[in-house]
């Protein structure tokens, strides 16, 4: 398999993190704080967001959900209201 | 009896693992990514690494999208456990459209009378026929991230 053997210059193409910047990611999320101390108070940012996201494109919560679901042409709206979606449930649950 | 494939994880553990994908795949990619993290709640983050553009096996030119929502078990202190709750990958073709997009089910308490019947279960959509086909994925059997990057390169 092509992957596990990567020629020189796919060595030289990477411009991911290098080995000493491996517990970036962890060493951030450590240092972060939570937005919200509460699920409810989370909930109710989400739902807002939500809903702003929905008006800014012309549409309702639930056409904009159906619409993220179904469409074949993903727009970053789309992402973002899928994402949205997942977090009000997650926080409601 | 044998792991569960998605399983609870060292918070570290499970962060480190996600990184190293990214560095592992770059070499694909038009330019390097990072994941970009939302700290929700003290038990809730959400990871997100969209705008990814592929070059594929075959030079196909592929836009992938990946948000995951992560929980965090953080009951003993200075040990955080991951834990994956959502996700979804999505592969766009710009200027065609979507390829392949793994959703996770949605939460029991999302569900309603209107809930599509495929959204009860782990799914995949795939458009790469050109027609839809939704299929089920086993609730252990859902890829990991480097996974679909594989699938997308492979197969697109």
């Amino acid at each position: 398999m092509e992957l596990n053997k990567p020629t020189k210059r796919d060595k030289q193409k990477s411009a991911g993190p290098t080995e000493s910047e491996a517990g970036e990611l962890y060493n951030s999320v450590k240092s972060s704080k939570p937005l919200f101390a509460s699920n409810a108070a989370a909930a109710e940012a989400t739902s807002r967001q939500l809903q702003e996201l929905a008006e800014q494109n012309g549409m309702t919560v639930t056409a904009l959900i159906e619409q993220a679901h179904t469409t074949r042409d993903t727009q970053d709206y789309h992402i973002e209201a899928l994402k949205l979606e997942r977090q009000l449930a997650f926080l409601r649950r | 009896m044998s792991p569960r494939k998605h399983d609870w994880a060292s918070l570290q553990t499970y962060l480190n693992a996600h990184e190293r994908v990214l560095r592992h795949y770059s070499r694909y990619m038009d330019h390097p990514v990072q994941y970009k993290h939302t700290r929700v709640t003290e038990n809730y983050l959400v990871l997100e690494c969209l705008n990814i553009m592929f070059t594929t096996y075959n030079g196909t030119k592929v836009r992938v999208d990946i948000t995951k929502d992560v929980e965090i078990d953080d009951s003993i202190p200075n040990r955080e456990r991951a834990l994956t709750f959502g996700y979804s990958y999505n592969a766009n073709r710009p200027g065609v459209g979507n390829l392949l997009r793994y959703d996770s089910p949605d939460p029991e308490a999302a569900r309603g009378p209107s809930t599509p019947a495929h959204h009860y279960f782990h799914h995949k959509h795939d458009w790469s026929s050109g027609t839809e086909v939704i299929v089920k994925v086993r609730d252990d059997e859902w890829p990991h991230v480097d996974q679909f990057f594989q699938e997308v390169l492979t197969r697109l």
